[in-house]
């Protein structure tokens, strides 16, 4: 009798055991980070201390637009800065924060966010392409970038969205920034609150140098040159070009060896590779 | 009725927009310290709030208040000591969002205006949000602090200031529309003063909100859209 209760507890343990590791597992495996938190600051936090590990964010955010309609925005955090969270929906970026939060950014806000939700993802699905200095215009880049949207979907996957970081330098624009002869201010403003990303000029107290893009979506592109073409002389020099890919599909060894090839045969492509996050 | 006790911003903020979102319409009555002395109750709509900042527009004065709990913030008026609300199914009051294109300045707020003065109603109170750059042909920069003082006596809304080269850039959220034509004009009036020429005024992503309560939805939108407006939302509760 007592054999048998000892037989019994022992099964009892080691099928608790069996399923406590599953479980831990199955969380592990599915999310390695699932929460809520009310300011960007605190999302910026979690986000940043995940994607440098690896993990990508999916994000639910409640907030009021600077229009002051109510918002819900669902989408996925492609970038995080000390205080902000960058969120990609609808061929438009989002930057969220809150005017509470101690810490803010210089570029506009887009959403004051009441409540965020983030679960993170470890899926091998972003390709990340660096691009050899461009002596062009944004057509020129533009032109590459919708070569590697074709192999992508040669390959059979589609690209759910394409964001770009780069560096534009124009000595005209520059001359013209330091003489005080463009409203450089409003320029940025001008592509941080259209959902273009991030726009900076790279400076020093007396001399501009160069203005830093971050997080474009690709369709956008027109539009940026919509904003400085005006003010621009011919050519500009483009450079730190990543083109950041996140695939609708986890793509196969095949698909993997394929995309990387021929994205690499494209003249101007550096390099590509599939990352789990870009960081 | 709710009585946000503490005058929380953020508790009060997320509640208001929590109700509104249940289709219910909330008037809040609000106590609150002002800035530069007196206390105040009043009887109003919420505008536009954040976890730090409440628009605030009295119904019976007609006026706005900027409500947050930052002295040290140059634009808040008033800091709330309790904030009560009271909800009803419909009590008539909408709020209207209206796309206004880029361009110059003095066009872009006239139509503005126009577009304030067209929805013909007593209780009505008319909001900019969006960013006025004034960029000026000067080899002298201008003090942030000094445009700030001017604004603060002008505009009643969420603003900030910012100055670089030859820009003054003023970046508004719900600030009273008479308080920003106000304040241009003095701004304009003391940079000619100064000998400062200006180059341009120019209006980007600008948008109005207008709160109205005894016209009929159909009669904004109509009169909204005679003028060649886009109305990018309504809120039918408020």
């Amino acid at each position: 009798m007592l054999i048998l209760r000892n037989l019994i507890l022992d099964i009892l343990v080691i099928a608790l055991l069996i399923f406590s590791f599953y479980y831990f597992l199955s969380l592990r495996g599915l999310h390695a980070y699932e929460g809520s938190m009310a300011d960007g600051l605190s999302a910026a936090y979690i986000a940043n201390y995940y994607r440098a590990r690896g993990s990508s964010f999916l994000a639910y955010v409640h907030g009021v637009s600077n229009e002051g309609m109510p918002m819900d925005v669902v989408g996925r955090v492609i970038d995080s800065t000390r205080s902000t969270i960058v969120i990609y929906s609808g061929n438009r970026t989002f930057s969220i924060y809150s005017d509470g939060q101690k810490v803010k950014e210089p570029f506009f806000k887009d959403i004051n966010s009441f409540y965020i939700q983030m679960r993170s993802v470890r899926e091998l699905r972003n390709v990340l392409v660096k691009i050899n200095p461009i002596s062009g215009n944004l057509y020129d880049l533009e032109a590459i970038c919708n070569n590697i949207n074709s192999v992508v979907r040669h390959s059979g996957l589609e690209a759910e969205l394409i964001t770009l970081n780069f560096y534009l330098f124009n000595s005209d624009l520059m001359n013209k920034i330091r003489s005080g002869d463009v409203p450089i201010q409003l320029i940025l403003y001008k592509i941080n609150t259209a959902g273009m990303g991030r726009a900076s000029l790279v400076t020093s107290v007396l001399n501009p140098y160069y203005l830093s893009i971050q997080d474009m979506p690709l369709q956008r592109i027109r539009d940026l040159d919509g904003i400085l073409g005006p003010w621009m002389g011919e050519d500009a020099f483009i450079s730190e070009i990543e083109v950041r890919i996140v695939l609708n599909k986890i793509p196969t060894q095949e698909q993997i060896s394929y995309i990387i090839r021929a994205i690499e045969a494209i003249p101007g492509v550096r390099f590509a590779k599939i990352v789990p996050e870009f960081w | 009725m709710f009585d946000i006790r503490g005058s929380s911003i953020t508790g009060a903020s997320a509640t208001y927009y929590k109700l509104v979102s249940n289709n219910v319409s909330v008037l809040a009555g609000v106590s609150m310290a002002r800035v530069e002395g007196g206390y105040l109750n009043a009887t109003g709509k919420i505008v536009y709030a954040t976890d730090s900042f409440i628009v605030f527009y009295d119904i019976t004065k007609g006026t706005t208040f900027l409500m947050g709990q930052d002295f040290t913030n140059p634009a808040v008026s008033a800091i709330p000591v309790r904030i009560t609300y009271r909800i009803a199914e419909d009590d008539g009051f909408r709020k209207f969002f209206i796309e206004i294109p880029d361009g110059d300045a003095v066009s872009v707020l006239s139509m503005a205006k126009t577009a304030c003065d067209s929805v013909k109603t007593l209780e009505k109170a008319c909001y900019l949000t969006g960013i006025i750059d004034v960029w000026y042909k000067s080899n002298s920069s201008i003090a942030s602090s000094l445009i700030n003082s001017l604004a603060v006596e002008d505009i009643q809304g969420i603003f900030e200031i910012e100055t670089a080269g030859n820009e003054i850039t003023l970046k508004l959220r719900a600030a009273s529309l008479d308080g920003v034509r106000l304040f241009l004009s003095d701004l304009s009036r003391m940079l000619a003063q100064q000998g400062i020429e200006t180059r341009k005024v120019y209006a980007v992503g600008i948008s109005e909100i207008i709160v109205e309560r005894g016209v009929g939805i159909s009669d904004v939108i109509s009169a909204i859209r005679n003028l060649g407006l886009e109305i990018a939302g309504i809120q039918e509760r408020c």
